[in-house]
C-alpha cells in the first residue's frame, strides 16, 4: 500500500436487482485511492453511481465486489457486528443534500448533535456533553445559544452547519459530502465550502465531494474521478484532469459547462454531447461512453477500456485518448 | 427603435399567511423589449418566481396580492395592464402570448395523459388546426427539442420518461403556441450539464428564429452569461442592480452584486483562489429592514444605509443600481473588488427617495 493512502477502493461493485432477470450495475469495477487528509471530488452525470459508491464505502449498501481498504483493512468485508465493534459508523460520517429532511423536527439542535454523542458514549455526563455540543457549533459558525432551538428556526445554511456539527461530533476521519452544498442560496454555499476546507485543514479530515457541479468540485478538491455509467473513465489531480482533460466525456462534460463571463460564451462554440447518457441495466461488452462518442470504433464497441496511467497522476480510461 | 413588450413599474406583491404579510416582492421596476433576453438571479427567496409568476397572473390570490403597481404589456393589438386584469381575462393569453417553463416538469404535466396529446390540447385551444394537423405539429417540437424517437415519446406517460426528457416535453409545449415572450424559472437547474447545454442551445435558437423574448431565472451565472442581453440583479424583493450583460459581469456597482460574483466557483478561477463569501443570510420578509435590505451583510454599509432604502442611481446609459455609495454626497470611496473597471464612481440620484 501507498503511503499516507487512507482508502484504498478495489474494484467495487454494487447491483441492484431490478426485476428477475434484469441486473442494474450501479457501481460496475470501480478503483480509486485517497490519501489521508486529501479531498477527492466525484463526478458525472445524473444516474451514473456516484451516490451510491459513497454510500457502499460507508457500508449503508453492502458491496457486490471488490475491496475496501480502510486503513488497509478491509471493511467491505465486515460483518454488521464487526462494524459496530470497531466503532466504523462514527469514523465515515456522510452530509447528505437535504439538510432539512436529515434533520428531526421534534429535537432541538442540541439534543440532535448530543444523540451521536450519547450513542457512541462520548463524554462522561450531560454536562460534559453539552459542552462538547457547544464547542461543535462555534466550530461550525453558529452560537452556542443555537442548542436550544429547533430545526425550523433555521435557514437552509444554518441547517446545513448544524448537519456538518452532528457528523463531526463523532470525530470522524473521513467524511462523505453528497451534493451538501446543491441546496443552498449562491451565497451561503460559499460560506459553507469555506468552511469545509478550512474544518479539513484544521482537524486533518479526508473528504470524498459528490457533486454534479464541476466548477465547485474543483473548487474543493485536490484529486478528481470522472464517472460514466457505473465506472471511472478519468481521474487524477485537478489540475491534469481539469487542465489537461484526455477522455471524450470528460472533454465534452468540461466544454458543456457554461462559464460566467460574457466575452467567453460570445466567442465560445459549444457543441454538446448528444444523446441521454443511457441505461445501466444489463449493460453489454464495450466502452459505456460509445453510443455518445465521436472517435468510437469497432475495438470500442468490443473491448472495455481499462483505466491507464497517461502522465503524473493522471489516468484514463480510453482506447482513443485525447491529447 | 426597441419594441417594447413589457414594462413593469413599482410592482409590489406580498402574501397574507397566518403569520402576518410576507412582502416577497418590494416594489420592482424593469421592461423588457422584443427579441431579447432578460435573466433574474439572486439568492433563494429574494422574490424571482413571484414576480414572473405575476406577469402570468399564475399566483394564487389570496394569499398572494398586488399591492401596488401596473404591468403593462403592448403587442400588436394589445396593449393591457396585467396587474389589473384577472385571472379569468389571463386565461385567452397564456400559452399563446406568453408561456411558463418550471424547474420540475412534473408539476406542471399531467401524469394522467399521453405527453403528446398534451402538447397537441394546448395547440389546438388556441389555433385553428385539425386534429391531425396538431399532432403533426407536436411531434415536430419534440423532434425538434433532440428527443430521440419523437413519435414514441408522444405516446408515453410523463413519469415514463427521466427528468431530462421530461423537461424537453416541457419546452416543447411552451413553444407549442408561438408565445411572444417565455418566461423560464430555473429551466436547467434539475439537469445535467450535457443536457443543459443541448436546451440552452435549443432555446437560443428558437428566440433568434422566433424573435421571442425570454425572461429567464437562475441562480447560475454560467448560465446567465451564455443566455442573456440583460440582467437585474434581486435582493429581499428589491432589483438592486440592473444593466446589460457586460454591465453586470464587467463594471458592477453594487456590493451584493461584488458578492454574488465572487462567490460562485468558476472552472477558469486560479487554483489556489479563495471564494468571496458573503457572511450572515438574507433578510426576513415578514419585517424587511428600514434601509437598504443588504445593510446587515455588506462590508460598506454607513448610517444612512441603515436609516434610508437608497434610490436607483443611474450608472451609464442602461445601467442603475441602488447603492449609497454612487451619491454624488457620499464620502467613502470604494473600488470594485470584481468586474474590470476598477474605478470609484458617483452619480447624481436618478429619482428622490421615497419616505
Ligand atoms: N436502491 C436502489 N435500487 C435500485 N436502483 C438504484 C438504487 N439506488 C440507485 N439505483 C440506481 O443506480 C444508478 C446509480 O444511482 P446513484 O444514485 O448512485 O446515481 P448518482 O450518480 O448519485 O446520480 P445523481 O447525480 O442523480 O444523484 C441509477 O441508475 C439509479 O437509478
Ligand atoms: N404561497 C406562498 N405563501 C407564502 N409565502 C410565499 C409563497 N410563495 C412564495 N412565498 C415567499 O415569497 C418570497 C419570494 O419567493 P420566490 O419563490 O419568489 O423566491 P425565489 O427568488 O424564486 O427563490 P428560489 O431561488 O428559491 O426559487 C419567499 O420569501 C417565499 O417564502
Ligand atoms: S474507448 Fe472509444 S468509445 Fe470509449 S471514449 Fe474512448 S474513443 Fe470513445
Ligand atoms: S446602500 Fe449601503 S448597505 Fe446597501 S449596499 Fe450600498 S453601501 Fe451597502
Ligand atoms: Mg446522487
Ligand atoms: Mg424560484
Amino acid at each position: 500500500m501507498a503511503d499516507g493512502v487512507l482508502l484504498d477502493v478495489q474494484h467495487l461493485k454494487k447491483y441492484f436487482r431490478i426485476g428477475r432477470r434484469q441486473m442494474l450495475h450501479a457501481v460496475d469495477d470501480v478503483s480509486f485511492q485517497i490519501r489521508a487528509g486529501e479531498t477527492l471530488g466525484l463526478v458525472g452525470e445524473s444516474g451514473c453511481g456516484k451516490t451510491t459508491v459513497g454510500r457502499t464505502l460507508a457500508r449503508l449498501y453492502e458491496p457486490d465486489g471488490g475491496r475496501i481498504l480502510f486503513h488497509g483493512q478491509d471493511i467491505g468485508a465486515w460483518s454488521r457486528r464487526d462494524i459496530k465493534k470497531n466503532n466504523l459508523s462514527s469514523k465515515i460520517q456522510m452530509i447528505f443534500q437535504d439538510p432539512y429532511a436529515s434533520l428531526n423536527p421534534y429535537f432541538t439542535i442540541g439534543e440532535i448533535i448530543a444523540e451521536g454523542l450519547e450513542l457512541h458514549h462520548i463524554g462522561e455526563n450531560r454536562a460534559e456533553r453539552n459542552e462538547m455540543v457547544c464547542e461543535l457549533l462555534e466550530r461550525v459558525g453558529l452560537h452556542r445559544e443555537h442548542a436550544n432551538r429547533f430545526p425550523h428556526e433555521f435557514s437552509g445554511g444554518q441547517r446545513q452547519r448544524v448537519g456538518i456539527a452532528r457528523a463531526l461530533a463523532l470525530n470522524p476521519e473521513f467524511i462523505i459530502c453528497d451534493e451538501a452544498t446543491s441546496a443552498l442560496d449562491v451565497s451561503v454555499q460559499a460560506q459553507v465550502l469555506n468552511m469545509l476546507i478550512d474544518l479539513k485543514e484544521s482537524m486533518g479530515l479526508t473528504y470524498l465531494v459528490v457533486a454534479h457541479d464541476l466548477s465547485l468540485v474543483r473548487y474543493i478538491s485536490d484529486r478528481v474521478a470522472v464517472m460514466y455509467l457505473g465506472q471511472l473513465v478519468e481521474a487524477g489531480s485537478v489540475g491534469e484532469v481539469y487542465g489537461r482533460p484526455m477522455h471524450p466525456y470528460t472533454i465534452g462534460l468540461l466544454d458543456a459547462v457554461p462559464i460566467a463571463d460574457p466575452d467567453y460564451e460570445a466567442d465560445h462554440v459549444s457543441a454538446p454531447i448528444q444523446g441521454d447518457i443511457g441505461s445501466p441495466v444489463n449493460p453489454g461488452p464495450g466502452c459505456r461512453f460509445a453510443g455518445r462518442c465521436p472517435y468510437a470504433d469497432e475495438e470500442c464497441r468490443q473491448k472495455t477500456p481499462e483505466l491507464a496511467e497517461m502522465g503524473e497522476d493522471h489516468q484514463v480510461a480510453c482506447f482513443h485518448p485525447v491529447r | 427603435m426597441a419594441d417594447r413588450l413589457i414594462t413593469v413599474k413599482d410592482l409590489k406583491v406580498s402574501f397574507m399567511t397566518a403569520s402576518g404579510e410576507i412582502q416577497a416582492v418590494r416594489g420592482v421596476d424593469f421592461h423588457l423589449d422584443r427579441g431579447e433576453t432578460l435573466a433574474i438571479v439572486g439568492e433563494s427567496g429574494c422574490g424571482k418566481s413571484v414576480t414572473v409568476q405575476t406577469l402570468m397572473r399564475l399566483l394564487q390570490e389570496p394569499p398572494a396580492v398586488i399591492k401596488s403597481g401596473s404591468i403593462r404589456y403592448t403587442n400588436g393589438d394589445i396593449d393591457m395592464d396585467i396587474a389589473a386584469r384577472t385571472d379569468k381575462q389571463m386565461r385567452a393569453y397564456r400559452g399563446k402570448e406568453f408561456s411558463m417553463i418550471f424547474q420540475d416538469a412534473m408539476t406542471s404535466l399531467n401524469p394522467t395523459t399521453r405527453v403528446g396529446r398534451q402538447i397537441a390540447e394546448g395547440i389546438l385551444r388556441h389555433q385553428d388546426m385539425s386534429a391531425g394537423e396538431a399532432k403533426e405539429r407536436a411531434v415536430e417540437l419534440l423532434a425538434r427539442t433532440g428527443l430521440p424517437a419523437p413519435e414514441t415519446v408522444y405516446k408515453r406517460y410523463p413519469h415514463t420518461l427521466s427528468g431530462g426528457q421530461r423537461q424537453r416535453v416541457m419546452i416543447a409545449m411552451a413553444l407549442s403556441c408561438n408565445p411572444a415572450v417565455l418566461f423560464a424559472d430555473e429551466p436547467t437547474t434539475a439537469l445535467d450539464v450535457t443536457i443543459q447545454a443541448q436546451i440552452l442551445n435549443l432555446m437560443n435558437d428558437i428566440k433568434r428564429q422566433r424573435n421571442m423574448s425570454i425572461i429567464f431565472i437562475t441562480h447560475n451565472l454560467g448560465v446567465v452569461a451564455r443566455m442573456a442581453d440583460r440582467v437585474a440583479v434581486m435582493y429581499a424583493g428589491q432589483i438592486v442592480e440592473a444593466g446589460s450583460l457586460r454591465d453586470i459581469f464587467y463594471g458592477p456597482r453594487h456590493p451584493y452584486t461584488w458578492g454574488l460574483l465572487g462567490s460562485v466557483p468558476d472552472l477558469r478561477m486560479n487554483l489556489s483562489a479563495r471564494l468571496a463569501s458573503i457572511p450572515g443570510t438574507p433578510p426576513d420578509l415578514f419585517s424587511p429592514p428600514a434601509g437598504c435590505p443588504f445593510a446587515a451583510r455588506c462590508a460598506h454599509c454607513m448610517k444612512v444605509c441603515m436609516e434610508v432604502v437608497p434610490g436607483e442611481y443611474a450608472v451609464s446609459e442602461g445601467h442603475m443600481a441602488r447603492c449609497w455609495l454612487l451619491d454624488a454626497e457620499c464620502e467613502t470611496e470604494v473600488i470594485p473588488p470584481v468586474g474590470r473597471d476598477k474605478t470609484v464612481f458617483k452619480t447624481e440620484r436618478k429619482e428622490e427617495v421615497h419616505g
